[in-house]
Protein backbone atom coordinates (compact mmCIF):
# COMPACT_ATOMS: atom_id res chain seq x y z
CA UNK A 1 0.00 0.00 0.00
CA UNK A 2 2.81 2.59 0.43
CA UNK A 3 3.94 1.84 -2.80
CA UNK A 4 0.81 2.98 -4.34
CA UNK A 5 1.17 6.38 -1.68
CA UNK A 6 5.19 7.02 -3.14
CA UNK A 7 3.87 6.30 -7.29
CA UNK A 8 4.93 9.94 -8.56
CA UNK A 9 2.16 8.93 -11.17
CA UNK A 10 -0.79 8.45 -8.82
CA UNK A 11 -3.81 9.61 -10.70
CA UNK A 12 -6.44 12.76 -9.25
CA UNK A 13 -9.19 10.10 -8.58
CA UNK A 14 -6.64 7.27 -6.86
CA UNK A 15 -5.38 10.60 -4.81
CA UNK A 16 -8.68 11.66 -3.63
CA UNK A 17 -9.41 7.77 -2.48
CA UNK A 18 -6.56 7.56 -0.49
CA UNK A 19 -6.90 11.11 0.76
CA UNK A 20 -10.63 10.98 1.28
CA UNK A 21 -10.89 7.62 3.25
CA UNK A 22 -8.21 9.14 5.68
CA UNK A 23 -9.64 12.21 6.15
CA UNK A 24 -13.06 10.16 6.77
CA UNK A 25 -11.46 7.95 9.07
CA UNK A 26 -9.64 10.60 11.01
CA UNK A 27 -12.75 12.70 11.49
CA UNK A 28 -15.13 9.51 12.19
CA UNK A 29 -12.62 8.40 15.31
CA UNK A 30 -13.11 11.91 16.53
CA UNK A 31 -16.78 11.60 16.26
CA UNK A 32 -16.50 8.04 17.44
CA UNK A 33 -15.09 9.15 20.82
CA UNK A 34 -17.48 12.67 21.01
CA UNK A 35 -20.57 10.21 20.50
CA UNK A 36 -19.04 7.80 23.46
CA UNK A 37 -19.32 11.08 25.82
CA UNK A 38 -22.77 11.66 24.59
CA UNK A 39 -23.99 8.74 24.80
CA UNK A 40 -22.75 7.95 28.51
CA UNK A 41 -23.96 11.56 29.55
CA UNK A 42 -27.13 12.22 28.20
CA UNK A 43 -28.45 8.83 27.42
CA UNK A 44 -26.70 6.39 30.52
CA UNK A 45 -25.25 3.95 27.39
CA UNK A 46 -21.81 2.79 27.96
CA UNK A 47 -19.76 0.15 25.58
CA UNK A 48 -19.41 -2.66 28.43
CA UNK A 49 -16.69 -5.04 28.33
CA UNK A 50 -17.46 -8.39 27.89
CA UNK A 51 -15.62 -10.74 30.29
CA UNK A 52 -12.78 -13.09 29.15
CA UNK A 53 -13.86 -16.32 27.72
CA UNK A 54 -12.72 -19.20 29.99
CA UNK A 55 -9.78 -21.67 28.30
CA UNK A 56 -11.16 -24.77 26.54
CA UNK A 57 -9.98 -27.06 29.33
CA UNK A 58 -11.75 -25.00 32.05
CA UNK A 59 -14.89 -24.84 29.89
CA UNK A 60 -15.07 -28.79 29.25
CA UNK A 61 -14.44 -28.80 33.39
CA UNK A 62 -16.91 -26.01 34.79
CA UNK A 63 -20.25 -28.04 33.94
CA UNK A 64 -19.02 -31.70 35.59
CA UNK A 65 -17.71 -29.92 38.30
CA UNK A 66 -20.99 -27.76 38.67
CA UNK A 67 -23.23 -31.40 38.26
CA UNK A 68 -20.97 -32.89 41.20
CA UNK A 69 -21.45 -29.76 43.11
CA UNK A 70 -25.12 -29.38 43.04
CA UNK A 71 -25.38 -33.03 43.64
CA UNK A 72 -23.52 -33.08 46.75
CA UNK A 73 -25.25 -30.35 48.04
CA UNK A 74 -28.43 -31.58 47.44
CA UNK A 75 -27.50 -34.80 49.09
CA UNK A 76 -26.05 -32.97 52.04
CA UNK A 77 -29.38 -30.64 52.88
CA UNK A 78 -31.87 -33.17 51.63
CA UNK A 79 -30.51 -36.87 53.06
CA UNK A 80 -30.80 -36.38 56.19
CA UNK A 81 -34.44 -35.49 56.07
CA UNK A 82 -35.14 -38.01 53.79
CA UNK A 83 -34.17 -40.34 55.66
CA UNK A 84 -36.49 -39.22 58.48
CA UNK A 85 -39.38 -38.17 57.32
CA UNK A 86 -41.86 -39.10 54.77
CA UNK A 87 -39.41 -37.85 51.54
CA UNK A 88 -42.84 -36.47 49.32
CA UNK A 89 -44.04 -34.59 52.29
CA UNK A 90 -40.28 -32.92 52.80
CA UNK A 91 -40.58 -32.27 49.36
CA UNK A 92 -43.59 -30.64 48.97
CA UNK A 93 -42.90 -28.13 52.04
CA UNK A 94 -39.63 -27.35 50.17
CA UNK A 95 -41.05 -26.37 47.36
CA UNK A 96 -43.64 -24.61 48.26
CA UNK A 97 -41.70 -21.76 49.26
CA UNK A 98 -40.15 -21.16 46.28
CA UNK A 99 -42.88 -18.93 45.04
CA UNK A 100 -42.18 -17.99 41.20
CA UNK A 101 -44.12 -14.90 41.51
CA UNK A 102 -42.40 -13.47 44.45
CA UNK A 103 -39.04 -14.05 42.58
CA UNK A 104 -40.05 -12.62 39.40
CA UNK A 105 -38.91 -9.14 38.17
CA UNK A 106 -39.52 -7.78 34.72
CA UNK A 107 -36.68 -8.56 32.68
CA UNK A 108 -36.18 -6.75 28.87
CA UNK A 109 -36.54 -9.75 27.53
CA UNK A 110 -40.10 -10.32 28.64
CA UNK A 111 -40.97 -6.90 27.94
CA UNK A 112 -39.58 -7.90 24.36
CA UNK A 113 -41.06 -10.93 24.30
CA UNK A 114 -44.91 -9.24 24.68
CA UNK A 115 -43.70 -6.82 22.29
CA UNK A 116 -42.76 -9.52 19.43
CA UNK A 117 -46.29 -11.22 20.48
CA UNK A 118 -48.41 -8.50 20.38
CA UNK A 119 -46.74 -7.73 16.81
CA UNK A 120 -46.57 -11.38 15.80
CA UNK A 121 -50.59 -11.80 16.69
CA UNK A 122 -51.56 -8.00 15.10
CA UNK A 123 -50.34 -8.98 11.78
CA UNK A 124 -51.57 -12.51 11.91
CA UNK A 125 -54.89 -10.87 12.50
CA UNK A 126 -55.63 -12.02 15.82
CA UNK A 127 -56.41 -8.84 17.53
CA UNK A 128 -58.45 -9.41 20.60
CA UNK A 129 -54.88 -11.74 21.30
CA UNK A 130 -52.56 -8.65 20.39
CA UNK A 131 -55.05 -6.50 22.83
CA UNK A 132 -54.73 -8.65 25.49
CA UNK A 133 -51.07 -9.20 25.21
CA UNK A 134 -50.73 -5.52 25.25
CA UNK A 135 -52.33 -5.02 27.96
CA UNK A 136 -50.02 -7.31 30.17
CA UNK A 137 -47.10 -5.35 28.20
CA UNK A 138 -48.89 -1.89 29.13
CA UNK A 139 -48.68 -3.08 33.05
CA UNK A 140 -44.85 -3.60 32.93
CA UNK A 141 -42.96 -0.05 34.44
CA UNK A 142 -41.17 0.14 31.40
CA UNK A 143 -43.48 -0.32 29.02
CA UNK A 144 -43.41 2.58 26.35
CA UNK A 145 -45.95 5.50 24.57
CA UNK A 146 -45.42 3.81 21.84
CA UNK A 147 -46.83 0.40 23.43
CA UNK A 148 -49.62 2.14 24.18
CA UNK A 149 -50.43 3.35 21.04
CA UNK A 150 -50.09 0.29 19.92
CA UNK A 151 -52.35 -1.41 21.85
CA UNK A 152 -55.03 1.16 21.11
CA UNK A 153 -54.57 0.18 17.54
CA UNK A 154 -54.93 -3.36 18.68
CA UNK A 155 -58.29 -2.39 20.40
CA UNK A 156 -59.25 -0.56 17.70
CA UNK A 157 -59.01 -3.49 14.62
CA UNK A 158 -60.65 -6.10 17.99
CA UNK A 159 -63.75 -3.52 17.44
CA UNK A 160 -63.34 -2.29 20.83
CA UNK A 161 -64.11 1.18 20.39
CA UNK A 162 -64.03 2.33 23.83
CA UNK A 163 -61.09 1.07 24.90
CA UNK A 164 -58.84 1.97 22.01
CA UNK A 165 -60.40 5.53 22.40
CA UNK A 166 -59.53 5.95 26.03
CA UNK A 167 -55.51 4.75 25.37
CA UNK A 168 -55.13 6.98 22.13
CA UNK A 169 -56.68 10.13 24.77
CA UNK A 170 -53.88 9.50 27.47
CA UNK A 171 -51.30 10.04 24.83
CA UNK A 172 -52.97 13.08 23.28
CA UNK A 173 -53.40 14.85 26.98
CA UNK A 174 -50.56 14.95 28.15
CA UNK A 175 -49.11 15.56 24.51
CA UNK A 176 -45.93 13.64 23.31
CA UNK A 177 -44.10 11.89 21.11
CA UNK A 178 -47.71 10.10 19.54
CA UNK A 179 -50.11 12.52 20.02
CA UNK A 180 -50.61 12.93 16.52
CA UNK A 181 -50.47 9.67 15.61
CA UNK A 182 -52.78 8.82 18.85
CA UNK A 183 -55.29 11.70 17.13
CA UNK A 184 -55.17 10.26 13.63
CA UNK A 185 -56.62 6.67 15.81
CA UNK A 186 -58.60 8.59 17.65
CA UNK A 187 -60.38 10.13 15.13
CA UNK A 188 -60.66 7.04 13.21
CA UNK A 189 -61.85 5.56 16.41
CA UNK A 190 -64.99 7.91 16.52
CA UNK A 191 -65.92 7.55 13.41
CA UNK A 192 -65.70 3.48 13.47
CA UNK A 193 -67.87 3.75 16.71
CA UNK A 194 -70.08 5.72 14.71
CA UNK A 195 -69.63 9.56 16.49
CA UNK A 196 -68.62 11.06 13.37
CA UNK A 197 -68.93 14.50 13.95
CA UNK A 198 -66.50 13.81 16.96
CA UNK A 199 -63.91 11.78 14.69
CA UNK A 200 -63.73 14.20 11.96
CA UNK A 201 -63.41 17.31 15.06
CA UNK A 202 -59.84 15.02 15.92
CA UNK A 203 -58.68 14.60 12.36
CA UNK A 204 -59.19 17.99 11.46
CA UNK A 205 -56.97 18.92 14.58
CA UNK A 206 -53.83 17.68 12.53
CA UNK A 207 -51.87 19.96 11.20
CA UNK A 208 -49.51 20.27 7.67
CA UNK A 209 -46.68 20.50 10.33
CA UNK A 210 -47.63 17.57 12.44
CA UNK A 211 -46.08 15.38 9.73
CA UNK A 212 -47.18 15.37 6.52
CA UNK A 213 -47.74 11.54 5.48
CA UNK A 214 -50.50 11.64 8.27
CA UNK A 215 -51.87 15.37 7.33
CA UNK A 216 -52.69 13.50 4.01
CA UNK A 217 -54.39 10.94 5.71
CA UNK A 218 -56.37 13.04 7.97
CA UNK A 219 -57.32 15.11 5.12
CA UNK A 220 -58.51 12.23 2.80
CA UNK A 221 -60.78 10.40 5.82
CA UNK A 222 -62.37 14.22 6.10
CA UNK A 223 -62.62 14.54 2.30
CA UNK A 224 -64.44 11.35 2.03
CA UNK A 225 -67.98 11.68 1.66
CA UNK A 226 -69.40 10.65 5.37
CA UNK B 1 -65.10 3.92 4.87
CA UNK B 2 -61.32 3.57 3.61
CA UNK B 3 -58.52 2.92 6.37
CA UNK B 4 -54.68 2.57 6.60
CA UNK B 5 -54.18 0.53 9.33
CA UNK B 6 -50.67 -0.09 10.43
CA UNK B 7 -49.00 -0.40 13.62
CA UNK B 8 -46.50 1.50 12.78
CA UNK B 9 -46.70 4.82 10.74
CA UNK B 10 -44.61 6.02 8.47
CA UNK B 11 -42.78 8.69 10.39
CA UNK B 12 -42.04 6.75 13.17
CA UNK B 13 -40.39 4.59 10.67
CA UNK B 14 -37.98 7.46 9.64
CA UNK B 15 -37.53 8.63 13.31
CA UNK B 16 -40.55 10.67 13.56
CA UNK B 17 -39.11 12.88 10.15
CA UNK B 18 -40.88 13.91 7.79
CA UNK B 19 -39.29 13.71 4.14
CA UNK B 20 -39.13 17.33 4.51
CA UNK B 21 -37.51 17.92 7.66
CA UNK B 22 -34.85 14.57 6.15
CA UNK B 23 -33.57 16.69 3.53
CA UNK B 24 -33.15 19.53 5.79
CA UNK B 25 -31.52 17.15 8.30
CA UNK B 26 -29.31 16.40 5.67
CA UNK B 27 -28.68 20.04 5.02
CA UNK B 28 -27.83 20.38 7.90
CA UNK B 29 -24.90 18.19 8.16
CA UNK B 30 -23.50 18.92 5.02
CA UNK B 31 -23.23 22.46 6.37
CA UNK B 32 -21.68 21.10 9.32
CA UNK B 33 -24.05 21.47 12.03
CA UNK B 34 -24.76 17.75 13.47
CA UNK B 35 -26.72 19.00 16.92
CA UNK B 36 -30.20 17.61 15.10
CA UNK B 37 -28.47 14.60 13.95
CA UNK B 38 -27.38 13.79 17.25
CA UNK B 39 -30.53 14.87 19.05
CA UNK B 40 -33.08 12.28 16.68
CA UNK B 41 -30.68 9.49 15.94
CA UNK B 42 -28.44 8.56 19.39
CA UNK B 43 -31.55 8.25 21.48
CA UNK B 44 -32.04 5.18 19.20
CA UNK B 45 -28.33 3.97 19.97
CA UNK B 46 -29.57 1.87 22.96
CA UNK B 47 -32.17 -0.21 20.40
CA UNK B 48 -30.31 -0.63 17.75
CA UNK B 49 -27.21 -2.13 20.06
CA UNK B 50 -30.13 -4.32 21.68
CA UNK B 51 -31.47 -5.90 18.39
CA UNK B 52 -27.82 -6.62 17.18
CA UNK B 53 -27.85 -8.31 20.50
CA UNK B 54 -30.86 -10.00 20.02
CA UNK B 55 -31.20 -11.04 16.15
CA UNK B 56 -27.43 -12.13 16.19
CA UNK B 57 -26.60 -12.63 19.88
CA UNK B 58 -23.90 -10.61 19.78
CA UNK B 59 -21.59 -9.90 22.47
CA UNK B 60 -21.97 -6.44 24.20
CA UNK B 61 -18.94 -4.89 23.15
CA UNK B 62 -18.73 -5.87 20.09
CA UNK B 63 -22.64 -5.19 19.64
CA UNK B 64 -21.65 -1.61 20.79
CA UNK B 65 -19.05 -0.98 18.40
CA UNK B 66 -20.73 -2.31 15.24
CA UNK B 67 -23.92 0.32 15.93
CA UNK B 68 -21.04 2.82 16.40
CA UNK B 69 -19.87 1.82 13.48
CA UNK B 70 -23.22 2.05 11.79
CA UNK B 71 -24.09 5.20 12.69
CA UNK B 72 -20.74 6.42 11.54
CA UNK B 73 -21.67 5.25 8.25
CA UNK B 74 -25.34 6.17 8.27
CA UNK B 75 -24.24 9.93 8.92
CA UNK B 76 -21.36 10.13 6.03
CA UNK B 77 -23.83 8.27 3.50
CA UNK B 78 -26.66 10.73 4.25
CA UNK B 79 -24.08 13.42 4.26
CA UNK B 80 -23.14 11.65 0.34
CA UNK B 81 -26.42 11.97 -0.79
CA UNK B 82 -26.27 7.99 -0.44
CA UNK B 83 -29.45 7.14 1.73
CA UNK B 84 -33.03 7.42 0.53
CA UNK B 85 -36.04 8.43 2.26
CA UNK B 86 -38.29 5.43 3.18
CA UNK B 87 -37.47 3.28 6.00
CA UNK B 88 -34.75 4.65 7.96
CA UNK B 89 -34.89 2.74 11.39
CA UNK B 90 -35.01 -0.47 9.17
CA UNK B 91 -32.14 0.80 7.02
CA UNK B 92 -29.57 1.68 10.13
CA UNK B 93 -30.63 -1.54 12.51
CA UNK B 94 -29.62 -3.77 8.94
CA UNK B 95 -26.49 -1.41 8.84
CA UNK B 96 -25.91 -2.36 12.58
CA UNK B 97 -26.08 -5.95 11.59
CA UNK B 98 -23.80 -6.00 8.71
CA UNK B 99 -21.16 -4.13 10.58
CA UNK B 100 -21.49 -6.70 13.48
CA UNK B 101 -20.63 -9.05 10.82
CA UNK B 102 -17.56 -7.79 9.83
CA UNK B 103 -16.39 -7.18 13.39
CA UNK B 104 -17.37 -10.94 14.35
CA UNK B 105 -16.22 -11.73 10.61
CA UNK B 106 -19.33 -14.01 10.11
CA UNK B 107 -20.65 -13.78 6.82
CA UNK B 108 -23.41 -11.00 5.54
CA UNK B 109 -26.35 -11.91 3.87
CA UNK B 110 -27.71 -8.56 4.10
CA UNK B 111 -28.46 -5.89 1.52
CA UNK B 112 -28.96 -2.92 2.00
CA UNK B 113 -32.04 -1.62 -0.23
CA UNK B 114 -31.94 2.23 0.67
CA UNK B 115 -28.30 2.85 -0.03
CA UNK B 116 -27.21 3.63 -3.21
CA UNK B 117 -24.36 2.64 -5.40
CA UNK B 118 -22.83 1.39 -2.62
CA UNK B 119 -18.69 1.96 -2.50
CA UNK B 120 -16.62 1.05 0.50
CA UNK B 121 -13.47 3.30 0.82
CA UNK B 122 -10.53 1.42 0.14
CA UNK B 123 -9.35 -0.47 3.29
CA UNK B 124 -6.02 0.51 4.01
CA UNK B 125 -7.43 2.53 7.03
CA UNK B 126 -6.26 -0.84 9.17
CA UNK B 127 -2.43 -0.26 7.84
CA UNK B 128 -1.10 1.27 10.87
CA UNK B 129 1.65 2.02 8.69
CA UNK B 130 0.02 3.83 6.14
CA UNK B 131 -2.34 5.55 8.34
CA UNK B 132 1.40 6.64 10.53
CA UNK B 133 2.69 8.42 7.32
CA UNK B 134 -0.67 10.37 6.14
CA UNK B 135 -0.95 11.37 9.48
CA UNK B 136 2.81 12.66 10.04
CA UNK B 137 1.42 14.81 6.78
CA UNK B 138 -1.85 15.96 8.02
CA UNK B 139 0.29 17.37 11.09
CA UNK B 140 2.37 19.50 8.81
CA UNK B 141 -0.69 21.37 6.93
CA UNK B 142 -1.55 24.27 7.61
CA UNK B 143 -5.55 25.32 9.04
CA UNK B 144 -6.90 26.44 6.14
CA UNK B 145 -5.53 23.26 3.99
CA UNK B 146 -7.41 21.08 6.97
CA UNK B 147 -10.51 22.84 6.52
CA UNK B 148 -10.81 22.96 3.12
CA UNK B 149 -10.47 19.08 2.95
CA UNK B 150 -12.33 18.48 5.54
CA UNK B 151 -14.88 20.46 4.13
CA UNK B 152 -14.47 18.35 0.79
CA UNK B 153 -13.74 14.64 2.03
CA UNK B 154 -16.00 14.70 5.37
CA UNK B 155 -18.90 17.12 4.70
CA UNK B 156 -19.03 16.16 1.04
CA UNK B 157 -19.40 20.00 0.10
CA UNK B 158 -18.49 20.65 -3.51
CA UNK B 159 -15.60 23.00 -4.24
CA UNK B 160 -17.97 25.34 -6.13
CA UNK B 161 -19.72 25.59 -2.54
CA UNK B 162 -17.01 26.05 -0.66
CA UNK B 163 -15.41 28.86 -3.08
CA UNK B 164 -18.79 30.49 -2.67
CA UNK B 165 -18.66 30.58 0.21
CA UNK B 166 -15.10 31.89 0.72
CA UNK B 167 -15.40 34.16 -1.71
CA UNK B 168 -12.83 32.48 -4.37
CA UNK B 169 -12.57 31.14 -7.94
CA UNK B 170 -13.53 27.41 -7.79
CA UNK B 171 -10.56 27.38 -10.16
CA UNK B 172 -8.22 28.32 -7.58
CA UNK B 173 -9.60 26.52 -4.75
CA UNK B 174 -9.44 23.31 -6.97
CA UNK B 175 -5.24 24.17 -7.39
CA UNK B 176 -5.49 24.83 -3.64
CA UNK B 177 -6.67 21.51 -2.82
CA UNK B 178 -4.52 20.07 -4.65
CA UNK B 179 -1.78 21.43 -3.58
CA UNK B 180 -3.03 20.38 0.21
CA UNK B 181 -2.95 16.80 -1.21
CA UNK B 182 0.55 17.06 -3.09
CA UNK B 183 1.96 17.86 0.28
CA UNK B 184 0.46 15.67 2.51
CA UNK B 185 1.54 12.76 0.10
CA UNK B 186 4.86 15.23 -0.22
CA UNK B 187 5.70 14.19 3.24
CA UNK B 188 5.04 10.36 2.40
CA UNK B 189 7.38 10.72 -0.52
CA UNK B 190 10.46 11.63 1.85
CA UNK B 191 9.67 9.44 4.75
Amino acid sequence: MTEKLEDPNLSEEDKDAIVGAFVRHQENERLRKHWETLLKEKHQVSRKATPPKRSATLRKLFLPVLAIAATLLLLLVFLPDLMAKNGEQMLAANLSEISIEGVRSESTTTVDSLRDQVRTTYLAGDFSTAATTGERLLSLPSASTEDQLNLGVAHLRAGNYAQASQYFTGLIDPPGNFTTEARYYLGLSLLSSGNTKAGLEELQKIRETDGGSIYQKAQALIDASW
Amino acid sequence: MRYLWRVVTFEQKNFNLSEIEFNELRDKLVNGDQHLFEHIFLQHFQKCMDYVIREDKAEDDVAYDATMDAFLSFRMKLVQGKVNYGNLRFLLTRMARQHYYKRAKKENTLDLDLIQHQVADEDFTNNADVMELLQRGWSTLGEKCKHLLHSFYYLGQPLKSIAARTNRKPDALRKQKQRCVDQLRGVVLVK
